[in-house]
């Protein structure tokens, strides 16, 4: 017996979540809880069902310097949202290439956190903002850095009874980004490996850069070495290519159902070209 | 659990509706169970074929991904709400017209996907809008249609409002469109379950080879609400049954064979019901060791999948003596090729309904390609009369080769049979994917030589089939493969080897081209191989050496007309070097390329198989005529093929004019609808049926009204001489049945083909050949080994287009389905396991994977068929992933002999030639 439970705030769903425990699992666009269930998932004894929470949850905003996205926004508001292409362009590329327009239109960013796939195409973008990740429970609000947030394939650090309700993250005047991916076809597919880039431009020097890889490990993660090896330098092509090296040396992939680990690493070497050549454009 | 039920105030189509409905419902359970609204498909269950695409508060979504709960208070749009029959809204209007539709399973959600865009008020942008559909997967059309339909709305072309005449040469629309696009078109899984309807789920091994030890029923049949488990003792009949070779068991007795073998269908009051009793069904396995390839089948000592041995097939032609010819020759060459298993991914998942018939019969409806084959294989395994059984087929989300072979309807039946209940069974996604046939992986040897002057001296081929746990059509497929390996060439020295093994991977079998795309990737690329290796031109040595008039093939058959090779092949290459020279040089990551096959594909069942296409037409009370026939419109459009030759013949507008096909007990048997037949032998036989009805009523209404019969002519409204009308048709019935007159006329058209020698292969092998000229261009990204293709011409002599819009159609599906085979389609199997269970993991193209097709209509007219006509549906396929490869190689320099040509192949392959060694992946 499935319990629906349908708060109207995130407050009314931490006080849900801590008065049925364990017993309760939330629910926002169920694109990736449809597919559980059809694998044979359990329903919970409630779902917490996140439809009727609106305000601040669907929108996206920036105050001063900071660009804040509720963690109900959909794809689709991802997609074609005028600020989040200047704001953080990587997000809103990644947001565009994602599932398909019905997928993009129910699925949502906190979910595609929470869901916590290594090759979850909005991790990327929001690892290389540097974003702060805002969880509540009955207790009261936290903020943990992303980085701090995935703990494997499907697993993320949020508490028993606690709820992502936000992303924020810094938004600098000359930062620009991007994000690339490789799939099997062109679209409506999951990604075998992607990448983002953050980074400030200044005289064409690149400074504070920031790059994550997807689908490559347990988890998305940065590529440090090739990081610093781009840092207040101008890329040119003999450093982009000893850069893709860096990132092929960062990462640790499998070979699975979707492409094998040798391939993988090989666009890793090759994404950073790419994500220059959109960066150009 | 899901017992608990909730309750939903919604307004669907502008209705409002309250509804009790189970918390664990999904908005297509809805939609489609409580509301009778089943315009909306189940394909895949997780929001890849888009077919349940409905509109959310105007958002496009997919109702299979949305919990019910979670529509409360909101407002769903479906297909049926946007027209209907008589009313097509705009978008549905679209896609009639510009042959948008062919099955029409994935129809719907196309619909509402557009009509989505066009709310919107999105741009008429290709690609923005090849985007916008990204989420809804056609497996017939190719897209280009549905794209062109989604172009004119956004474009607010206005409508035709009919028709182009039902006349052959005429793009006519498609009789079956209109019910499809408004939804109304009844699959199977659509039709409203009957009472006391029980559902069947089939108990799956999970086990790849293995002994069954113990098989028990006990605590599923305890369940409440279970009515009854069958196994293998519950079959009355004969255990086994097989198109070939009756090799399979209904049910597994003592052996499983591969991942997936059902082995017991649980029958109860309730679907959630049976899946939980099916859970409770305990098999209890002993595994044995298992054969996973082909090469390891026939090893020494290897396992044995039957008792009888693993060599199913072992067939060969001999024209000539290769092995001295090749001798003398300047220049030979050894390759071997190997392809993939493909999946048909036809988008209705199998399902069948069986009800009860008060004289204790049965009957059986469910998608087919051969009701009369269906109906034989319940009558054996159930052991009664074939008077007792009558299966129906219903509208058929297409089938592509795949519905050739029987999946439920014994299951179904047998269900029948035992509890005098009806019984509906349908399959999911994950277990089409793991129990339905595949084309056969196959490994091609080739050893060839050629002159420098370009003179192919002989062939040698070998070729292995893994033909997986049972035989279906191994021995037919086989033989196909046999006469296509030396591709359409005139050569004087050919061998060729064919055998098929039995393995533990699934099961192989008949898949739209039957053994050709193998050995025809294999051979054209060999081609080009040769001609590299003497630095010519592979399009010149392709001159030099294709069949012509007067010629003879592999299997020593003369071509005596209809060979349009020749012109397929002037008029592709022109059309390519066109849209060459338009194309901006590639971007220094990029690299291009172009390639070319040349086909021939022999059409029908061939070696003297009777292969024979029989109609009825007859003249109704009512003043239209019927023709009826046993032959199948599985989305290919045969009822409208049906229509314009009878329309040609009898003069008749197409509303005058009614098709039933697919009834066992209704229509003549016309043969199985595959191997591209049905529009010629089928096709002549409704134009001979259709021209003996007019012949006698001409004859007749001569006598009656005392007029000269050469002045006399059917048409719309009745029979007329000159322009003066004498009477209606109903009244020509009338007064035929007054006189006593047969108003009714049979023919059969049997293709003449002999049966193939079987130490040479010499014999006419098919009759006719069709043949196909394709010239890809793509665009490999040296970054990723990415293939894009840019553009596919596909030149097509296919004697007469009946239906040239249609015909464009098959070119472009075929074209999109042979490019998943030449990129990206393979299903897989990690030692024996099934690995690709959904449309997630086995991926197909979609929207944005086409390239720019260009189709060629060539019309070499075939004197023994309709009008001239030939076939298509097979060839275009077959003619892709050569190409493909051939352009492939000529971007990068690196032949890949492997299919797919998956990225990570043709990466490895790009780095591995800077380090000067060749790779044969």
């Amino acid at each position: 017996m499935s319990l629906i439970l349908r708060p109207s705030s995130f407050q009314q769903a931490a006080a849900m979540l801590a008065d049925h425990g364990d017993h309760a699992r939330i629910i926002a666009g169920g694109t990736d809880t449809l597919t559980r269930l059809q694998d044979g998932m359990s329903p919970p004894r409630a779902w917490v069902d996140l439809s009727l929470v609106a305000g601040e949850a669907r929108t996206l905003g920036q105050e001063q310097d900071q660009l804040r996205i509720g963690a109900l926004v959909d794809f689709e508001t991802l997609a074609h949202s005028e600020l989040l292409a200047r704001a953080l362009p990587a997000l809103y590329q990644a947001a565009a290439v994602m599932g398909s327009v019905q997928i993009r239109g129910r699925g949502t960013l906190g979910g595609n956190l929470c869901n916590a796939s290594p090759a979850g195409d909005a991790i990327p973008p929001l690892v290389v903002a540097g974003a702060t990740l805002h969880l509540l429970s009955a207790a009261g609000e936290r903020r943990l850095p992303i980085g701090d947030f995935f703990l494997g394939p499907g697993r993320t650090a949020l508490l028993p009874g606690e709820l992502l309700v936000a992303a924020s993250c810094p938004v600098a005047p000359g930062t620009v980004s991007a994000f690339a991916r490789v799939g099997a076809r062109a679209h409506h597919v999951i990604t075998k490996a992607s990448a983002a880039i953050s980074a400030r431009r200044e005289h064409r020097r690149l400074h504070a850069v920031r790059i994550a890889l997807g689908a490559v490990a347990p988890t998305v993660i940065r590529a440090p070495r090739a990081e610093a090896l781009l840092e207040g330098q101008r890329p040119d092509p003999a450093l982009l290519a000893q850069a893709g090296d860096a990132l092929a040396a960062t990462a640790r992939p499998i070979d699975d159902i979707r492409s094998t680990a040798a391939y993988r690493t090989e666009v890793c070497r090759q994404l950073l070209g790419i994500l220059f050549t959109q960066l150009a454009s | 659990m899901s017992g608990d039920i909730i309750q939903l105030r919604l307004t669907v189509n502008e209705q409002e509706h309250q509804l009790a409905v189970p918390s664990s419902a999904r908005l297509i359970d809805l939609l489609r169970d409580q509301l009778g609204l089943t315009g909306a498909k189940e394909g895949c269950g997780r929001g890849e074929c888009g077919a349940c695409t409905v509109l959310l508060d105007d958002q496009p979504v997919n109702a299979c991904l949305v919990p019910a709960f979670q529509v409360q208070g909101r407002r769903v749009v479906t297909v049926e709400g946007l027209g209907r029959p008589g009313q097509l809204s705009a978008v549905q209007q679209a896609f009639v017209q510009q042959g948008a539709v062919q099955c029409g399973f994935c129809t719907p959600g196309m619909v509402v996907a557009t009509e989505a865009m066009r709310r919107q008020g999105l741009e008429a942008d290709e690609g923005a809008i090849r985007q916008r559909l990204s989420g809804n997967t056609c497996r017939c059309t190719g897209y280009n249609q549905i794209v062109a339909a989604a172009r004119a709305v956004l474009q607010a072309d206005a409508p035709e409002d009919r028709s182009p005449p039902y006349r052959v040469g005429a793009s006519a629309w498609r009789v079956d469109a209109e019910d499809k696009v408004a939804g109304a078109c009844r699959y199977t899984a659509d039709i409203p379950l009957p009472n006391d309807c029980l559902h069947g789920v089939t108990v799956r091994a999970r086990a790849v080879h293995a002994r069954i030890v113990e098989l028990r029923t006990e605590h599923a049949e305890r369940l409440p609400g279970v009515v009854r488990v069958l196994t293998w003792r519950d079959v009355p009949g004969e255990l086994h049954y097989g198109n070939a070779v009756d090799d399979q068991p209904v049910l597994a007795r003592d052996r499983v064979r591969f991942w997936g073998e059902a082995v017991a269908v649980v029958l109860a009051e309730s679907l959630d019901v049976a899946r939980q009793a099916a859970s409770l069904v305990e098999l209890v396995t002993e595994d044995l060791p298992s054969v996973l390839s082909p090469q390891q089948a026939l090893a020494d000592g290897a396992p044995l999948v039957h008792e009888g041995g693993n060599l199913l097939v072992d067939q060969r032609l001999n024209k000539g003596a290769v092995g001295r010819a090749l001798q003398g020759a300047e220049v030979v060459l050894e390759r071997s090729y190997t392809t993939g298993a493909q999946e048909h991914l036809y988008l209705e998942p199998e399902a069948v309904l069986a009800t009860p018939d008060h004289d204790g019969g049965v009957t059986v409806r469910a998608p087919s390609q051969n009701v009369f084959f269906d109906r034989h294989h319940v009558c054996r395994t159930l052991g009664i009369h074939r008077k007792k059984v009558r299966v129906i087929q219903q509208p058929t989300g297409a089938a592509f080769g795949g519905r050739e072979d029987i999946y439920g309807q014994i299951h179904a039946a047998l269900g029948v049979l035992h509890t005098g209940r009806p019984v509906r069974i349908i399959w999911t996604r994950e277990e089409t994917q793991v129990a339905s046939t595949k084309r056969h992986p196959g490994t091609m040897a080739f050893r060839g030589g050629v002159d420098r002057d370009g003179r192919i001296i002989g062939l040698d081929i070998d070729v292995l089939f893994d033909t997986g746990a049972y035989a279906s059509w191994a021995p037919n497929i086989s033989r196909k493969a046999l006469v296509h390996a030396a591709g359409p060439y005139a050569l004087d020295h050919v061998s060729v080897r064919v055998r098929s093994a039995y393995t533990n991977n699934g099961i192989s079998g008949a898949f739209r081209g039957f053994g050709a795309p193998q050995v025809v990737f294999a051979c054209e690329s060999f081609i080009d191989e040769l001609a590299a290796a003497i630095s010519m031109d592979p399009v010149e040595l392709r001159r030099r050496n294709h069949l012509a008039v007067g010629l003879t093939t592999a299997t020593q058959q003369l071509v005596t007309g209809s060979c349009g090779l020749q012109e397929c092949l002037d008029r592709a290459l022109e059309a390519a070097e066109k849209l060459r020279v338009q194309r901006a040089p590639p971007a220094p990551h990029l690299a291009h390329g172009h390639g070319v096959s040349t086909i021939f594909y022999g059409i029908g069942y061939g070696n003297a198989i009777r292969d024979i296409g029989s109609s009825v037409v007859e003249l109704l009370a009512d003043g239209r005529f019927q023709v009826r026939c046993g032959a199948i419109d599985y989305g290919q459009g045969l009822e409208t093929v049906f229509t314009q030759i009878a329309g040609q013949v009898l003069g008749v507008s197409g509303a005058h004019i009614a098709v039933l096909t697919g009834d066992s007990q209704e229509t003549p048997d016309s043969g199985s609808t595959v191997a591209s037949r049905q529009t010629y032998v089928s096709g002549e036989a409704v134009r001979q049926a259709s021209d003996r009805l007019r012949g006698a009523l001409l004859a007749f209404a001569a006598e009656r009204w005392q007029r000269p019969e050469a002045e006399l002519r059917l048409g719309d409204g009745g029979l007329f001489a000159g322009n003066e009308l004498l009477c209606t048709l109903a009244e020509l019935h009338a007064a035929g049945v007054e006189a006593g007159l047969r108003l009714r006329k049979q023919a059969r058209f049997k293709a003449s083909t002999t049966r193939l020698d079987l130490q040479t292969g010499a014999g006419d092998a098919y009759w006719p050949y069709a043949f196909a000229v394709h010239v890809a261009d793509v665009e490999v990204d040296l970054r990723t080994g990415r293939v894009q293709l840019l553009s596919l011409v596909a030149a097509h002599d296919v004697g007469k287009a009946i239906n040239p819009l249609m015909v464009e159609g098959q070119i472009t599906g075929g074209a999109a389905q042979g490019l998943g085979y030449a990129l990206l389609e393979e299903h897989r199997w990690q030692q024996g396991v099934p690995l690709t269970r959904n449309m997630d993991t086995y991926r197909v193209p979609g929207p944005c994977d086409m390239p720019l097709i260009v189709p060629i209509i060539v019309e070499d007219p075939e004197p023994s068929g309709p009008f001239g006509a030939k076939g298509v549906g097979e060839p275009v396929l077959v003619a892709v992933a050569p190409a493909v490869a051939n352009a492939v190689a000529h971007a990068t320099g690196c032949r890949l002999r492997q299919l797919p040509l998956r990225p990570e192949k043709v990466l490895e392959a790009i780095q591995a030639r800077g380090s000067d060694q060749e790779v044969t992946p």
